[in-house]
């Protein structure tokens, strides 16, 4: 099983114009191997953004990166040194979240293919249509039509599938996908769950997506990390974190999920996630938890349980190691 | 009474609608045409010296003649064809808003557009340096030169753009300012592409039209002011054909020969009027959402 993305106790800040640092992300470890698709659930602000940014390499210029990140052999994130070249737009690429302000409106779909493609491998004319054709079917659009349109003449699927198709032309074997279903119907949510899914068994693509939706998480994802206040608070394959949530977070995320047809109280999680900041000590959830006790005062370690990651005190006397 | 009054405002919206549908060719029309005759007032004018400045030998006799069949726009108080004069007189008024338009535009463009993208340090100069001279009133800079260096149509022309320049800066900087806020601009930008392409490729193209669509429109209103420059005589010299120029050496009689006021005014009026109805008719058809085939060549 080869590598495709290894972080190992990766932090990124952002730091403001008194050089004070915020942390977004506070030291997570993580891997993902070759064709899986591995989700970063969480709510907003806490981190999932950042992580994503950092290995598709378009972090802004003032943030502030800390441990490492491995994509494939190379050592992208060696402490605060950035090192992208060879691997930004070649080996990994990126699904925006807002397809609406990333495609240029004043050109048309092939010409934006051409500029991607004659940056990156400096493809002709001829060739970059010729690759865009191909593209283009893969996501189920009309070659023939698609090609000559202004971004606004497409509908929002659609500019979404544009851009997927325009992140894939790179022949990237990684994807960054930021919220790509957050703007679209049920039935288009389902058809991209499907495109990603055929994606991964055909071309063996490795695919990390950002999402709030859990629901369709679940449905097309192999391991689901569960972040919060900028830590990974549970990590493991994605049907079973759902069905048998162990951390509390995880547990009142998935209780807040409204379910379709079925007349359950909606619950909220009561309280505010951490300010983004300093260094935190304690369990970053210890004030929300439900079921805080004094040893939370600690950051607890990761612990193996039931062939997953969970960072919770609970679990340290229950067979876990 | 309603069914009138219904009648009235439909007729009238009907006359609206197809005003509308014939802004841009009245515009282009107009403008055509006063091209066409500075281009050829050598060859069309009757009296193409006198057109220049040349005062006839029976001057007394000619002067303030009223409109007739051989001076068809009647003659000013030296005697000189009227017509002549003020067809010579489009050419300086092309001249001056080519002049104008176009070095402003380049000067606004590349300063806007360094001041959006640039930010930091030269966003803040480059802003100060806009709001000082849009503050600035173009006749005060025409004055100043006319007593450095003297009279001639870059008296009025170097006025001009000292100001308008600020003008096209500030606009393209508006516009250039949330393109560049836009994810194809920052994710560019992060990935290292070069600057000069970035700005050309999507700065630019996002930013050119809206700006270019008011610089057409602004045409008339730089037409009106170079006029005004001339008119209480501090750009170009007293003989040359100029409408604003003319309308001076005509104001002193303007009771008894109201012509010679009459016709360069009609011309000016025309002429801003035809700039304005092209760039106002511009403005919808070159907005991206309201397109459907519009290609720019940049």
């Amino acid at each position: 099983m080869v590598l495709a993305v290894k972080a190992v106790d990766l932090k990124i800040g952002y730091m403001d114009e008194e050089e004070k640092i915020y942390w977004a992300v506070r030291g997570v470890s993580f891997q993902v191997s070759e064709s899986e698709i591995y989700c970063i659930v969480g709510e907003s602000g806490c981190g999932k953004s950042t992580i994503g940014n950092a290995i598709a390499g378009i972090l802004p210029s003032h943030a502030v990166t800390s441990g490492k990140l491995y994509i494939y052999d190379k050592k992208v994130i060696d402490n605060e040194k950035m090192d992208y070249t060879g691997i930004r737009g070649r080996v990994v690429s990126y699904i925006p979240q807002n397809p609406g302000t990333s495609l240029n409106p004043y050109e048309t779909i092939e010409e934006q293919f051409y500029h991607v493609l004659s940056s990156v491998y400096g493809y002709d004319k001829r060739k970059s249509v010729e690759t865009a054709r191909r593209y283009l079917a893969m996501v189920e659009l009309d070659p023939d039509k698609v090609l000559d349109y202004y971004p606004h003449e497409l509908s929002g699927g659609m500019q979404q599938r544009a851009a997927i198709s325009i992140a894939l032309a790179t022949g990237a074997r990684i994807i960054v996908a930021d919220e790509p279903t957050s703007s679209l119907d049920a039935h288009l949510r389902l058809q991209l769950i499907r495109l990603m899914r055929k994606l991964r068994d055909t071309v063996r693509l490795s695919l990390i997506l950002i999402t709030h939706d859990l629901v369709s998480a679940g449905r097309i994802c192999d391991t689901i990390a569960v972040m919060y206040a900028g830590k990974i608070v549970e990590e493991g394959r994605g049907s079973l974190l759902l069905t048998e949530p162990l951390h509390p977070y995880t547990q009142m995320l998935v209780d807040a999920v409204p379910i379709l047809g079925l007349k359950k109280p909606l619950k909220s999680i009561p309280g505010e996630p951490p300010q983004v900041g300093g260094e935190i000590s304690w369990c970053v959830f210890r004030e929300r938890c439900p079921v805080a006790f004094e040893k939370c005062g600690i950051h607890p370690p990761e612990l193996y349980i039931m062939e997953r990651k969970v960072s919770c005190w609970r679990y340290m006397n229950h067979g876990a190691r | 009474m309603n069914s009138i009054e219904a009648n009235i405002r439909g007729a009238a919206y009907l006359v609206r609608k197809q005003f509308r549908k014939m802004r841009f060719k009245t515009g282009l029309a107009i403008v055509l045409v006063i091209t066409i005759l500075a281009l050829l007032s050598p060859i069309i004018a009757p009296f193409p010296e006198e057109g220049l400045g040349y005062i006839p030998e029976n001057a007394v006799a000619k002067a303030r003649l009223p409109p007739n069949p051989v001076n068809i726009f009647g003659t000013d108080t030296r005697g000189r064809d009227l017509f002549s004069r003020v067809l010579f007189g489009a050419g300086s008024a092309l001249v001056e808003i080519l002049i104008v338009v176009l070095t402003s535009l380049s000067i606004g463009i590349i300063i806007g557009v360094s001041a959006a993208y640039f930010k930091g340090v030269v966003e803040h100069v480059l802003n100060y340096l806009i709001e000082l001279f849009v503050s600035v009133p173009a006749i005060i800079i025409a004055l100043a030169l006319r007593l450095a260096i003297g009279p001639g149509l870059y008296v009025v022309i170097l006025g001009l753009i000292t100001t308008w320049w600020s003008w096209y800066a500030r606009i393209t900087y508006i516009y250039a300012r949330s393109i560049v806020e836009m994810d194809y601009v920052v994710l560019a930008r992060l990935s290292g592409l070069n600057s000069l392409k970035i700005i050309y490729r999507h700065v630019l193209r996002n930013t050119i039209p809206p700006v270019l669509v008011q610089a057409v429109t602004d045409m008339g209103s730089v037409l009106l002011e170079a006029t005004s420059i001339n008119f209480i005589g501090l750009g170009v010299p007293l003989n040359s054909p100029e409408w604003g120029v003319i309308m001076l050496e005509g104001l002193p009689v303007i009771t008894i020969a109201p012509w010679i006021t009459m016709f360069p005014g009609i011309f000016l009026l025309i002429t801003a009027l035809g700039f304005s109805l092209i760039g106002d008719s511009l403005r919808e058809e070159l907005d991206p959402r309201m397109r459907r085939r519009w290609r720019l060549w940049f």
